[in-house]
């Protein structure tokens, strides 16, 4: 287990040490979301190659409603 | 001069950001819509080819924010302009636009600083720095600014594809009182001038068309309305009948106060010949 920072918030993380599994545990789909790794933008094959380690802090955004 | 017939097509008028050919001058908030089904349906009434969407952290749960791109994705003539809203700073602005491309592919960018929620105000040095860097990273930079002329050039020398001065501040339906200041940006500027933030009514939108805008972006107003497709419709017949005024040409102001007769003063029943 992976205690993880995720949005500001702490997140015991439980499977695989990817950001794949990351998304899947929380539920967001992959492809509409945008990923910051310890505050650098992870692009498309980035995501895949990175192995998530303690202590992390992980920023997964969405597009909202905004004027 | 050949006779247009009633209900004839508007001339061709096309409106390009960049490189970019749009298809209409009415640009889209997605912001305080009841829902998606209600902001979908506007977005179509209005014709708009662009709207603007904000980046936040996904959540899940009450109150977690609708996530667009799905539902925004179904619109394929729709192209998306991620705005920063919610930086407090240049870098925070950057990094925003930076993931934002990621996540729409779109190169477009609405920079908007406004570190003080109480007015939520452009900061105008913050707006500047990180316009300018995206605009050097290839990013089609449009910055929500305070509506100064000055700053305007400004920004134009960095490469930005428009300026977005408020009309009044964010969701005050204040209308366009910066009038004067849009008119000097205008005829100072050579990007495209779009009044962003403030108008309430179609009218106001054909006033900025009619004194020259390129474009008016518009959220509360339609997103607030009683119903908001029918609200953008009207807008985006206030924005034609503006831009067709501005192309047409509007006649010289008078002296206010001082008539000029539309119909012959002399000759009247029972005048002197």
């Amino acid at each position: 287990m992976l205690t993880l920072t995720v949005n500001g918030a702490p997140h015991e993380h439980r499977g695989d040490a990817t950001i794949a599994a990351l998304l899947a545990e929380l539920g967001a789909d992959p492809g509409r979301v945008a990923i910051m790794l310890n505050g650098r933008i992870l692009r498309g094959a980035d995501r895949d190659a990175v192995r998530l380690a303690a202590g992390d802090e992980v920023e997964v955004l969405v597009f909202a409603g905004g004027g | 001069m050949a006779a247009i017939p009633a209900n004839a097509p508007l001339p061709a008028d096309p409106f390009r950001l960049g490189d970019v050919e749009l298809p209409s001058r009415l640009i889209l908030g997605t912001g305080k819509f009841s829902g998606v089904e209600a902001m979908l349906a506007a977005i179509q009434a209005s014709g708009t080819g662009l709207v603007t969407v904000a980046l936040r952290r996904f959540s899940r749960g009450p109150g977690a924010a609708d996530d667009l791109l799905g539902p925004l994705a179904t619109l394929p003539n729709v192209r998306l302009m991620p705005n920063t809203s919610g930086a407090m700073n240049a870098r925070e602005a950057v990094r925003a636009a930076q993931l934002a491309r990621e996540l729409s592919g779109s190169r477009f960018v609405k920079v908007e600083i406004h570190p003080n929620p109480h007015h939520l105000l452009p900061d105008p040095l913050e707006t500047y720095a990180a316009a300018a860097e995206l605009a050097k990273d290839g990013f089609l930079v449009l910055p929500y600014i305070p509506a100064d002329p000055v700053l305007a050039r400004r920004l134009e020398d960095v490469g930005c594809a428009a300026v977005m001065p408020l009309g009044a501040p964010i969701g005050s339906g204040g209308g366009l009182t910066t009038r004067d200041m849009v008119r000097i940006m205008v005829r100072e500027c050579s990007i495209p001038v779009i009044v962003d933030a403030g108008l309430r009514a179609p009218s106001e939108a054909a006033l900025a068309l009619e004194l020259g805008c390129a474009a008016v972006l518009v959220n509360s107003a339609i997103a607030a309305a009683d119903e908001p497709a029918r609200m953008a419709q009207a807008f985006a017949l206030g924005v034609q009948a503006g831009r067709l005024a501005r192309r047409a040409g509007l006649m010289p102001q008078g002296a206010v106060g001082h008539a000029v007769a539309t119909s012959p003063l002399t000759s009247f029943l029972g005048g002197t010949a």
